[in-house]
């Protein structure tokens, strides 16, 4: 082998290095009580709308700022103020995965991503004389 | 029990079908191995016999896999509702030339469609492969029996092989034993089965008709190299294996590459990501294939000119397929959950695409090992840690032991085993050598992409929380800190190289060369710089814009000089300057976009951490600036399930009537006499114009309402939300194309209601602690508390004599100084319980209802509600400047057609070489 193979194998495996090593830089799940812990780090933190607490989206003082109530997976409720526009069909989401960071005690989410219930779970549920019954619980996954 | 109306036949000729197709091709695996086998022994006449057997299997096969299809199609066509796969993917209201796409959209067609690529090309390759046949085959047709599996549906104890879709609903493994199953006439009895649920309204578009088959037609052609690399080792012919395979890939690296601009394309079409490519796993799981292929396709070229290399060339096309199945694995088993917008479940895959993936990964890396006992270690070790994942868990840690393992061992093979068809050392200025580093940094990037891509399935692997950022900004940050780099290396490299000759090259008849592209790039650098105004702080940016450039007028120059601008060669440089130009698009488009919804009041009052601004209200038919027009939200319909929002753009320059035009206002239509620009009112420039005393019907319908601003009209967008009721609302963007740049503006949150149909209904009620003298102002009225005084005559409002109540007075005023009275009542019974007392206007949409009274500092508590009418609408939308995007597209073109004329040309090539 040549010294320039040599070098260039050792470029190459320095950047898989590196780039392997990038796997700890990963964005991690986490509970508002771990991201109030590292205040400086960003996390997404997994949870349900507290629907009784109010949603507060007033696009005429700045359409990019919203306020909810969530509770994390471990039932802790937080203010969340997402720096977004309001997601249509907010609402009706089931789940909710807000990325950000801790503030004291609101969390600032710069993202957020919904799952909705859809109407398919009604139309699932037959109408037969015995009542209703679910004919079916896989949810369709479209190709590419 | 014999069910009524329920068509059983279709579903046992499909159920036999897929029993066909599974039995065929392990026939034909079988069987072509045994040719093989006994090619090897030299048993000419078992050899033959084998492989008649082997291709009628193949062919009852090939019958059984269009059986299939064919019978799902008859369903598709005829609503079979009671069948699962035709109910959950089609309805009756489907138009017929969505079919294609209610064939492929659910899991089981897309293998159907992924099998009958695998069909079309094996059969090709079967009839034109000659002597490499038994062997390639076998790999074909072992792919076949894992394809075939995954129809299958059969249940082996409690773990289900395949998902098949020739089931019917009430065989389903929830549904059996439910009493509405033992009605023999539950389809016509249950209204549900009337009808089915359609097809997802965001796939019904002419993309998801011509995206899938592209991209699996891509996986398909992939697979011929992977046979043939397994046959050329099997068989021992480390190189044979080379050149019939090339056109192959090439044909994978046009198709696999279409397929995944079509993605690209999709999604700035359709789809409201803000941007034609968000990094996103499902996205980067096909890219990953096609950035191995290409690498794979030229180091084949090297060995295939000039011997060597031939280690590389085989393990490329090796992970390539291997990468192919892992993106099928990562797109349908569920594993990448909420990371990807693109949303995907597992149904109970996970399993059989795990073990099908490492079979694959197994396979290739056993055929790489060139020795018996580097094999048996390979196999011993795979074993030993499978069966140790298997007892123990930690999965993370036994795969990353035999990922280090194979390592080992194939550095161990190439060094001792792969040796005898080294050749001399290669210079390092020759082309073989630089085309080698580029097919380096595509592996790289194939592997960081791969990596960062894998975050969700590494979380699960290692029992970590890890996964990809969502954040689109945050996400593209983190690949492009890699790509960039990547990008500039491989842009010069194919700049450079283009001019290097195999084996050696003067050094300085190079540097001649290269002086002409080098200052062309550098003019055209600084031109596009100068022209979309680029600043950037990045100097990677600055860096790729020069070498993006470097590499197109490279290959221009060395196509028009040292080609002679001959046509058959055009192939190959115009396919590098079609990659060039996307790079260069993609730089120019993103990096200098402009978000001109970017809101420019003062932001520092805004807390620091929330400064993201990008979105701007729009209230119907108010003017706002925006970039360089305005813009008024000015209507809004709805047209099947698209809810329109009209925006209309307007010059932010006076408006500039020519002679003749025809304008109204209230005293009548007028016709310019004199081309000029508009003065501050119509009475200023009164002198220009000229009544028309009896106007025409034509001259009224052209008469346009003078104007001076906003300026003149310059075009319209109609921004969507597709009112989509299953899987939720969702915006589609609406995009103005010029030759230099796009203007991009999706809605991002609007009220939905139907205008010609306004749902009336009263909002949810806002509490107020008002004294005397107070305002409120709910929407277009100002209400004023007037007075406030106890009830002396109970009577008189139809209380009880023993009730305590006060009444409020409030006056309220619209904008035109019209007054309304509204006088609430507070009621308190004997017992000191409020009593429900509301008072509503219904004219004027306002309801009133008193919370409390407080008598000590005379305060009331009133709850206002309004009617939805009341409100203004409004939307939140963004809207985006791409410039030069224009440079990707003619890019994207010219690099598949440049692919496809030196495919034609290696073919025409390939055909003078072998005489025939």
């Amino acid at each position: 082998m040549k010294k320039v193979h040599i070098i260039a194998i050792a470029i190459i495996a320095v950047t898989m290095g590196v780039i392997i090593s990038a796997i700890w830089d990963a964005a991690e799940y986490a509970s508002f009580a771990r991201a109030a812990a590292s205040p400086e780090r960003e996390y997404h933190v997994v949870g349900t709308l507290n629907k009784n607490k109010k949603t507060i989206y007033k696009p005429e003082e700045n359409p990019n700022l919203m306020t909810f109530w969530m509770y994390d997976r471990d039932s802790a409720e937080h203010k969340v103020v997402l720096n977004r526009p309001k997601p249509q069909d907010f609402e009706k989401s089931e789940q909710v995965v807000v990325v950000g960071t801790m503030d004291g005690d609101k969390f600032l989410a710069n993202d957020i991503l919904m799952k909705c219930p859809s109407k398919y779970n009604e139309e699932n549920k037959v109408e037969t004389p015995q009542g209703k019954e679910k004919i079916s619980q896989n949810e369709v996954a479209p190709p590419y | 029990m014999d069910y009524i109306g329920e068509h059983s036949f279709i579903g046992y000729a499909g159920n036999f079908f897929v029993v066909l197709a599974f039995a065929g091709a392990l026939m034909a695996a079988v069987s072509y191995w045994f040719s093989a086998r006994s090619d090897e022994l030299e048993n000419l006449k078992g050899e033959r016999s084998w492989k008649n057997m082997a291709r009628t299997a193949w062919i009852l096969h090939s019958m059984a896999v269009f059986g299939i299809i064919a019978c799902l199609f008859i369903m598709l066509t005829h609503h079979y509702f009671e069948y699962d796969y035709i109910w959950k993917h089609s309805n009756k209201s489907m138009p017929l030339r969505y079919i294609f796409s209610c064939f492929w959209e659910g899991q089981e067609g897309s293998f159907l469609l992924w099998s009958f690529w695998h069909v079309v090309i094996g059969s090709l390759i079967a009839w034109k492969a000659k002597k490499w046949e038994s062997r390639v085959m076998t790999v074909f047709a072992a792919t076949q029996v894992f394809l075939s599996s995954m129809l299958l549906g059969i249940y082996l104890g409690d773990f289900q092989l395949g998902s098949n879709p020739f089931i019917l609903i009430r065989e389903l493994a929830q549904n059996i034993g439910l009493p509405w199953t033992q009605m023999p006439d539950y389809l016509t009895a249950i209204p549900t089965f009337a009808d089915g649920r359609g097809l997802n309204p965001l796939l019904q578009n002419y993309w998801m008709t011509i995206h899938p088959p592209t991209l699996f037609l891509g996986f398909a052609c992939a697979l011929v190299p992977f046979s043939y690399v397994i046959a050329g080792l099997w068989k021992g012919d480390l190189k044979g294996w080379i050149k019939p395979a090339i056109p192959y890939v090439f044909i994978g690296v046009v198709t696999l590459g279409t397929g995944v601009l079509m993605g690209g394309a999709w999604a700035y079409e359709a789809l409201s990501f803000g941007g034609f490519w968000a990094w996103d796993p499902v996205e980067n799981a096909s890219l990953v294939p096609w950035l191995t292929l290409v690498a794979a396709g030229h180091v084949m070229i090297i060995t295939k000119n000039k011997a060597g290399a031939t280690f590389s060339s085989a393990l490329l096309v090796l992970i390539t397929y291997v990468l192919i199945i892992y993106s099928t694995f990562l797109t349908r088993s569920g594993i990448l959950g909420e990371s990807s917008v693109h949303s995907f479940t597992g149904d109970g895959m996970l399993f059989q695409l795990t073990v099908g993936m490492f079979a694959y990964l197994f396979c290739s890396m056993h055929v790489l090992m060139r020795s018996k006992r580097l094999r048996l270690l390979h196999l011993s070790g795979a074993i030993v840690l499978g069966s140790g994942a298997w007892w123990m868990g930690h999965y993370g840690i036994f795969l990353s032991i035999y990922f280090a393992w194979v390592v080992g061992l194939l550095v161990t093979t190439y060094t001792t085993n792969w040796t005898d068809i080294k050749q001399e050392e290669e210079a390092s200025l020759s082309r073989e050598f630089w085309m080698f580093l580029g097919a380096v940094v595509l592996l790289l990037a194939a592997f960081h992409i791969t990596i960062e891509t894998s975050k969700p399935v590494a979380g699960a692997l290692f029992d970590a929380n890890w996964t990809l950022t969502t954040d689109v900004a945050k996400r593209t940050a983190k690949f492009h800190q890699f790509q960039i780099p990547f990008a500039i290396v491989l842009t010069v490299l194919m700049g450079i190289s283009q001019y290097l000759k195999y084996k050696k090259t003067d050094p300085r008849k190079l540097l001649k060369n290269l002086a002409i592209p080098f200052l062309m790039a550098l003019v055209l650098s600084l031109l596009l710089a100068w022209a979309t105004g680029f600043s950037s702080n990045k100097i990677e940016y600055i860096l790729l814009l020069f070498s993006a450039s470097f590499a197109i007028f490279c290959n221009l120059d060395y196509w028009i000089r040292l080609l002679k601008g001959k046509i058959k060669r055009v192939g190959s440089p115009m396919a590098h300057v079609g990659f060039g130009l996307i790079l260069l698009g993609a730089l120019v488009s993103t990096s200098q976009s402009d978000k001109i919804t970017r809101t420019h009041f003062d932001i520092t009052q805004l807390d620091e951490k929330l400064n993201r601004n990008e979105s701007i209200l729009m209230l119907r038919d108010d003017t706002v600036a925006l970039g360089p027009y305005f813009a008024v939200f000015n209507d809004k319909y709805k047209e099947d399930i698209y809810m329109h929002y009209q925006v209309e753009y307007f010059h932010t320059q006076p408006a500039t009537y020519r002679a003749g035009e025809l304008v109204y206002n209230d005293q009548g239509i007028w016709a310019a006499n004199a081309d000029h620009q508009t003065g501050t009112s119509f009475e200023t420039d009164r002198s220009k114009w000229n009544f028309v005393e009896n106007p025409n019907t034509s001259q009224m319908q052209k008469a346009q309402p003078w104007a001076r601003a906003p300026g003149k009209k310059a075009f319209t967008l109609n921004p969507m939300v597709q009112m989509n009721d299953r899987f939720g609302n969702v915006p589609e963007p609406s995009t103005k194309h010029w030759w230099n740049k796009d203007l991009y503006t999706h809605v991002q949150y609007a009220l939905l209601h139907d205008p010609n149909n306004p749902e009336d209904e009263w909002q949810e009620a806002e509490e107020h602690q008002l004294s005397l003298g107070d305002t409120l102002f709910p929407s277009g009225y100002k209400v004023i508390l007037d007075t406030i005084q106890q009830i002396t005559d109970p009577e008189k409002y139809h209380l009880d004599a023993t009730d305590f109540a006060v009444l409020t007075r409030f006056n309220i005023y619209d904008g035109k100084q019209h007054k309304f009275v509204a006088e609430p009542l507070t009621v308190y019974d004997a017992a000191g319980n409020k009593k429900e007392h509301l008072e509503t206007l219904d004219s004027i949409g306002l309801r009133f209802e008193m919370k409390d009274f407080n008598p000590y500092d005379q305060k009331v508590t009133v709850a206002l509600q309004e009617k939805t009418r009341n409100f203004t609408d409004f939307m939140v939308m963004q809207a985006i400047i791409f410039p030069y995007i224009n440079l990707l597209w003619i890019g994207c073109v010219l690099m598949v057609l440049g692919t496809i004329l030196a495919i034609v040309e290696r073919f025409r090539m390939n055909r003078r070489s072998t005489g025939t």
